[in-house]
């Protein structure tokens, strides 16, 4: 079979994507399925043999549900935050004239120009028991032992909501823009409520990149590392950290991997399904 | 593992580093794999300069934790880029364990005091208690009287001023061994250490990973009390920090800091001698002004103005843990650690 010169042009194309996926994410993840099915002994290291121990290990041990559940808790939790606080912030930049609009894109991204660790640390430093919060309590007189805001959820979520709010409202604001506001100000003069033109203009406008938003920031979210890792500390554990510690520190690889798979499978999962949901929504609007 | 299984993952691990092997493979030169920066300043300033400009050897010296090096040999086998490593105990009868160390030449570990030998493969260049640390000041201004026991890590006032490393670290180990220990358990039955474990862990504010966020905790007044080594007091009371060592009653844990030849190393010639300056009488007298780092070399006496060295003397009035069952519970301690106390 021959292709014509039409046809082969965009398979040509893809060489250069595929073989990058190959080489640095088909390959690894095929050799994270392998070690998988390995087995760790103390003081013998790994052992090559084929089984699924570590996945019956993983699937029935409640601490390690109670680590999936944390991870999804802290990706829905990021995600609903940064929704809240990215649709107005998107709707916003979306009515703004320039120069303004530029100046304020330009100050919403600015914190992704800064180092991700060096942000988080800036939390620590707010948060912490000596930190600056906790120091402004205690001398307004509202508590008198500092209040333990680090290594909990909250903490992760407000540093992760920082770090991630850009990913939301870039996409919403992408695709508010897609409408022209006079669609609104005619929606208006036709005698529209204010409740009316944000339910059947702005919501269904915004939908794409809501769900664009939402699932980046759900993915990036569930499988942050720095931030749990810094501000959750060793009490609030998530599946990231758990990897990093079998890796690393117990040197269990085989386990490590297993979670590292599990983790891959339960967020792709959940994305499909939100993404089916979503996606027949935006049909029916549109 | 699979040869090429474990090839291509220590090439994927290695990463950027095998940029730096394939550096060190020229001539002349050795990589260390260094741990804590108890030995820091000592080696950098003088030991490893000195080393260099008399054997023309250069010297790549990688800083980590002690558990982070042991991940690294596991990445790198078969391709190491460490040619030689220092660990902490347990973490070194792990390595020899799993067979990372290379065979050290019997008449050199024979000038050595037996307490300070793994196997034929480690070697211990320096000697140190485990015990608490507290903050002095903060102490008198509580006012609370200072640390005893192992037990006392309990004690109610001391809610979040405390920080124990985790599991992983030999630390954290130690933590729930003197403890398990200090409350009539063992490396058998570890189950007492558990139970004190978790009524210290209210008093904790962090359990890290590595000690090296504890000068800081120390610094802004976080933490006032913490599980340390008498090396890592030594050297940061000599920086004016207000610090002091305890040995708990129930003993202090006895402690060494190990050396060892990594098996497959691609120098073991200039390892060798990097080992040798690194145990030798001069090194180990200058340990023991830097940080009171007690000898290890048969018939080496140093001088002891701080009262913190532990010799062999000292030594065998310290608590030894048996690295063999440490070694069989470990993995267990870590689940139990990791469900039971971290939360």
């Amino acid at each position: 079979m021959s292709l014509s010169r039409a046809q082969a042009w965009p398979l040509l194309m893809c060489v250069p994507a595929v073989a990058l996926f190959a080489v640095f994410f088909l390959l690894p993840l095929a050799l994270v399925m392998m070690l998988s099915a390995y087995s760790f002994k103390a003081g013998v290291g790994i052992v090559p043999d084929l089984s699924w121990a570590n996945y019956a290990a993983v699937i029935f041990d409640g601490y390690y549900q109670q680590l999936f559940f944390n991870t999804l808790f802290i990706g829905v939790t990021t995600a609903l935050v940064t929704l809240l606080l990215g649709m107005p912030e998107a709707y916003v930049l979306y009515r703004m004239r320039s120069p303004w609009r530029t100046i304020f894109l330009l100050v919403i991204l600015g914190p992704l120009l800064i180092s991700l660790v060096v942000r988080t640390l800036g939390w620590l430093i707010l948060l912490g028991n000596q930190g600056v919060l906790n120091s402004a309590l205690m001398a307004a007189g509202v508590t008198e032992d500092p209040i333990r805001f680090l290594y909990s959820a909250p903490a992760i979520v407000i540093g992760l909501t920082h770090v991630l709010l850009p990913f939301m409202v870039i996409p919403i604001w992408t695709s508010l823009q897609k409408q022209k506001s006079s669609v609104v100000h005619a929606a208006f003069s036709l005698g529209a409520s204010r409740r009316q033109v944000f339910f059947r203009i702005i919501l269904p406008t915004a939908l794409p990149g809501i769900l664009s938003g939402t699932m980046v920031v759900f993915s990036l979210a569930a499988s942050a590392f720095a931030t749990p890792a810094i501000l959750g500390g060793r009490r609030f554990k998530v599946v990231s950290t758990a990897v990093y510690d079998e890796f690393m520190s117990t040197l269990n690889w085989p386990l490590g991997a297993t979670i590292a798979l599990f983790l891959l499978i339960i967020s792709l999962g959940s994305l499909m399904l939100y993404n089916r949901l979503i996606e027949r929504r935006i049909q029916r609007w549109a | 593992m699979t040869n090429f299984g474990s090839k291509l993952f220590s090439a994927l691990a290695a990463g950027g580093l095998s940029l730096v092997a394939a550096q060190a493979q020229a001539q002349g030169k050795v990589v260390l794999g260094s741990t804590s920066s108890t030995t820091m300043s000592a080696l950098n300033e003088r030991i490893l300069p000195a080393f260099e400009k008399a054997s023309s050897i250069e010297v790549k010296n990688v800083a980590g934790a002690s558990a982070h090096h042991l991940a690294r040999l596991q990445a790198q086998q078969g391709n190491q880029e460490l040619d030689v490593v220092m660990l902490d105990d347990a973490i070194m009868a792990q390595a020899v364990s799993l067979g990372f160390c290379a065979d050290l030449p019997k008449a050199f570990l024979d000038t050595f005091v037996p307490e300070a030998v793994i196997g034929g493969q480690a070697v211990g260049f320096g000697l140190n208690a485990i015990g608490l640390a507290y903050n002095p000041k903060v102490f008198e201004q509580k006012p609370w009287s200072a640390p005893t026991s192992w037990n006392d890590l309990a004690r109610p006032e001391f809610k979040n001023r405390i920080a124990v490393a985790t599991i992983s670290n030999g630390y954290g180990l130690a933590t729930l061994a003197m403890l398990a220990k200090a409350n009539g358990g063992s490396e058998d039955n570890i189950e007492p250490g558990i139970a004190a474990m978790k009524k210290v862990a209210p008093n904790v504010v962090a359990f890290v990973d590595s000690t090296s966020k504890i000068p800081e905790l120390f610094q802004t007044g976080e933490i006032a009390l913490t599980v340390w080594n008498n090396n890592r007091v030594k050297l940061l009371a000599d920086t004016g920090l207000p610090i002091e060592f305890v040995f708990p009653k129930e003993g202090a844990l006895a402690g060494v800091s190990y050396l060892c030849i990594v098996k497959g190393s691609k120098n073991p010639e200039n390892a060798r001698k990097l080992i040798e300056v690194m145990t030798g009488t001069e090194a180990q007298k200058l340990y023991a002004t830097a940080f009171a780092g007690g000898p290890t070399l048969k018939g080496l006496t140093v001088d002891d103005p701080s009262g913190l060295i532990v010799d062999t003397a000292r030594l065998r009035t310290l608590v030894e843990l048996d690295a063999k069952k440490v070694q069989a519970n470990r993995e267990e301690w870590a689940r139990r650690w990791a469900r039971e106390v971290e939360r």
